[in-house]
């Protein structure tokens, strides 16, 4: 038999560099962002947004990861991050309407070329949000079935 | 392992994707590197290659684990064993390119401007703790891999257990 109790782990491990790996270049990032500006905090946004793919990826590993290992605490703590992640990209989301209206303003190319970028900026902040919300609650309930079957 | 014939199709795809992952990232690293002559007696040109590769990383193990589902979930133990060698070959080649690189840093510290260290030390620092985690998890999944699948006295066993479904409560003696 092939035995697979140690690859939750290692599968957890992975994960977390993965989403280490997005977070540190992100944190480049800062130094250089200028907030205090609409178009900066817009800018920000959008380079966050390139990130992503790989986070969305890290974060469904690292799910995956805990669902297969059982742990009813680990899986409160990370349903405790989504609810929390999720809450703030859904306040986010005006936030940026806002900013990015402000920038939108005028006619030609470029313009609709923003307005598609920033369209696609705002809907993949609600869907993630509204995901990681989803997400929260599927591992708490997940973390009480698991507690029950231990108990 | 997975036994519904449309689910195991499915997983076999997932060896394709991997490889279409792997291979793409490849060819961009390849296109970067190529578009400009190689240089291996510098060592500007060695610290800036080893940090483009630690910027894959995260691609890189996505792939990673799309191959060891796959070979999980079909019960293959010589793609597995495979995956356990190639990942402490991996583990090997980071430690030298590691340390290489942590020689270079030092080096190339000392030719930028005192303005400029500050941002190099932090992508230096970047880069060698991606390259740190990759070695470690290399070498944990290398180790793991080959010590899960070794065959008993009795020879080939069964391959009945799979990550997909793994629990503690099934794997406990």
């Amino acid at each position: 038999m092939i035995e697979t109790h140690r690859f939750p782990a290692l599968l957890a491990a992975a994960s977390l560099v993965i989403l280490l790996h997005q977070m540190a270049d992100l944190a480049t990032l800062l130094p250089v962002a200028d907030l205090a500006t609409p178009a900066g905090r817009v800018g920000q946004l959008f380079a966050a947004q390139a990130r992503t793919p790989a986070l969305l990826v890290g974060d469904l590993f690292l799910i995956w990861a805990l669902l297969a290992g059982r742990s009813p605490g680990a899986l409160r703590v990370v349903a405790g991050l989504h609810l929390t992640g999720g809450t703030l990209l859904l306040l986010l989301a005006p936030w940026f309407l806002i900013d990015a209206g402000r920038l939108a303003g005028g006619s030609g190319t470029d313009t609709v070329a923003f307005q598609i970028v920033a369209g696609r900026t705002l809907l993949l902040l609600l869907l993630i949000g509204i995901g990681a919300l989803l997400a929260g609650r599927v591992l708490f309930s997940a973390a009480r079935e698991v507690r029950s079957d231990h108990s | 392992m997975i036994t519904s014939h449309t689910t195991r199709r499915l997983l076999g795809l997932l060896y394709l994707a991997a490889a279409l992952v792997l291979v793409e990232q490849l060819a961009d690293l390849a296109a970067t590197l190529l578009a400009k002559p190689l240089a291996f007696s510098q060592a500007t040109w060695r610290f800036g290659v080893f940090g483009l590769l630690m910027t894959r990383v995260s691609v890189f193990l996505i792939s990673d684990v799309i191959l060891f589902a796959a070979a999980l979930g079909l019960g293959h133990r010589r793609v597995l064993r495979s995956l356990g060698v190639l990942h402490l070959l991996l583990a090997l080649l980071l430690l030298a390119g590691l340390s290489l690189f942590v020689l270079d840093w030092l080096q190339v510290r000392n030719q930028v401007p005192s303005a400029a260290t500050r941002s190099l030390d932090l992508s230096g620092l970047r880069a060698a703790g991606m390259a740190a985690l990759a070695w470690a998890l290399c070498g944990w999944g290398g180790l793991a891999t080959l010590r899960a699948t070794r065959v008993g006295k009795s020879g080939r066993r069964d391959l009945s257990a799979s990550l997909l479904t793994v629990s503690r409560d099934e794997t406990a003696p």
